[in-house]
């Protein structure tokens, strides 16, 4: 009896000895096997390269005659939040807060349609530039950045301007911008501005 | 035949009650124990290098002496000094340490170079590098992006995932790699960006 009761007790153990050591070496293979968190042969995102360009020097649209310098310019010195603007009215502005034409996202350049003594200012045509139109970026470097015009559009003098300046990272913009519009004579401003978008040209959109 | 019955149901109780307690055993398996590979790496100043932890619990922690530490709970670590130098980094999971070694070299003029060499970026948000010196003709990879065109100074990549992402830059036959550190969004979206007024690009000649 007391031999059996211990037989008993004994086989009891065996079988649950037999269990830990079963369980403790598959705890141990999960501890152990761990996958990398990051580094992954499936791709998880996509890239492109683009070549880096200089500033902008000179801006030229053949279709309405434009061959200007580029200034670069920041915020307005008037301290009014406005996007600054060429010293004369032969130059363009590049503003330089903003990606340098030739780089994803949305460059811009801007230019004076006129002045109070001035009856054509270098983007007095800017509104006539169609679809399909060349426009080309020369950046300090020399290089020759070819754009094509893809869109025109006119906005009220205080709009919202985050299209103008945001755009989407996978394409390379330019936005040129003038003034357009009746003349406000209490604001002293021209009640629209023209937006003429142009896209770089690559091989995969020429 | 009934007291075999007997002594049957007393083995399967004494082995249910000994398995039991046995559970509550399992907890204290050992954990194995942290490492940091590769040992020791050799790196040009501003270049990125790129480190792995394994063993511990599974969680870990880098440091290192005057390192800006952003994010350091991943499995991998990616790292760059602007000085010359030999640099310690330390992982640290369940209580337990391992180091690696950074040699940082001075970079040779000319030499090719991608920047920034480590950066991080949120979910969604591209990620811009560029890379200067070799050829001047640069060939760009990556295991984690399908890219679309491989030749250019400079590079722009978004991400679907987080994780530590690498590019790699290779002119006339010398690579380097930059590291991206593509961390998730924060809960709250970031505030809008400002944009500038439309300019005042008339006079009203005339008017």
């Amino acid at each position: 009896m007391k031999k059996a009761v211990l037989l008993s007790i004994g086989v009891g153990l065996l079988v649950a000895g037999l269990s830990v050591f079963i369980q403790t070496r598959e705890l141990a293979a999960q501890t152990y096997t761990q996958e990398p968190t990051s580094s992954s042969t499936t791709p998880q995102g996509s890239g492109t390269s683009f070549t880096e360009p200089a500033a902008p020097a000179r801006l030229i649209i053949p279709a309405i005659g434009v061959d200007a310098n580029v200034q670069s310019v920041g915020l307005s010195w008037k301290g009014d939040g406005k996007v600054g603007i060429p010293t004369n009215f032969t130059d363009v502005a590049w503003y330089n807060q903003g990606p340098k034409p030739g780089m994803p996202g949305i460059a811009v350049i801007n230019g004076h349609v006129d002045g109070k003594d001035v009856e054509k200012a270098v983007f007095y045509d800017l509104g006539k530039l169609k679809p399909g139109d060349a426009v080309e970026v020369v950046d300090k470097k020399g290089t020759v950045l070819q754009f094509r015009v893809v869109e025109s559009r006119t906005y009220d003098y205080d709009s919202p301007t985050d299209d103008i300046f945001i755009g989407d990272s996978a394409k390379t913009r330019l936005n040129l911008i003038t003034c357009s519009g009746d003349w406000d004579r209490e604001k002293k401003t021209y009640r629209q501005r023209t937006v003429v978008t142009a896209e770089l040209v690559t091989e995969g959109n020429l | 035949m009934k007291m075999n019955k007997k002594y049957a149901l007393l083995s399967f109780v004494t082995a249910v009650a000994v398995m039991g307690m046995s559970f509550g055993s399992i907890s204290f398996a050992q954990t194995p124990p942290v490492s940091c590979s590769p040992a020791s790496s050799t790196v040009s100043a501003n270049q990125a290098a790129t480190l792995t932890a394994s063993g511990g619990n599974g969680t870990y922690t880098w440091s290192g002496t005057n390192l800006n530490v952003t994010n350091s709970a991943g499995t991998q670590f990616a790292v760059s000094y602007p000085t010359p130098g030999t640099y310690t980094v330390i992982v640290s999971s369940a209580g337990q340490s391992a180091t690696c070694s950074v040699v940082v070299v001075a970079a040779t003029s000319g030499s090719l170079a991608c920047s920034p060499a480590v950066q991080n970026v949120t979910l969604g948000q591209t990620a811009s590098v560029s890379a200067t010196g070799g050829t001047g003709t640069y060939v760009w990879s990556s295991p984690d992006l399908t890219i679309i065109n491989p030749n250019g100074s400079g590079f722009s990549a978004s991400y679907a995932s987080t994780g530590l992402k690498t590019l790699t830059v290779t002119s006339g036959g010398v690579s380097n790699t930059c590291a991206i550190n593509v961390l998730a969004g924060s809960t709250t979206p970031p505030p809008p960006p400002v944009t500038p007024g439309l300019p005042e690009t008339g006079g009203g000649y005339g008017k």
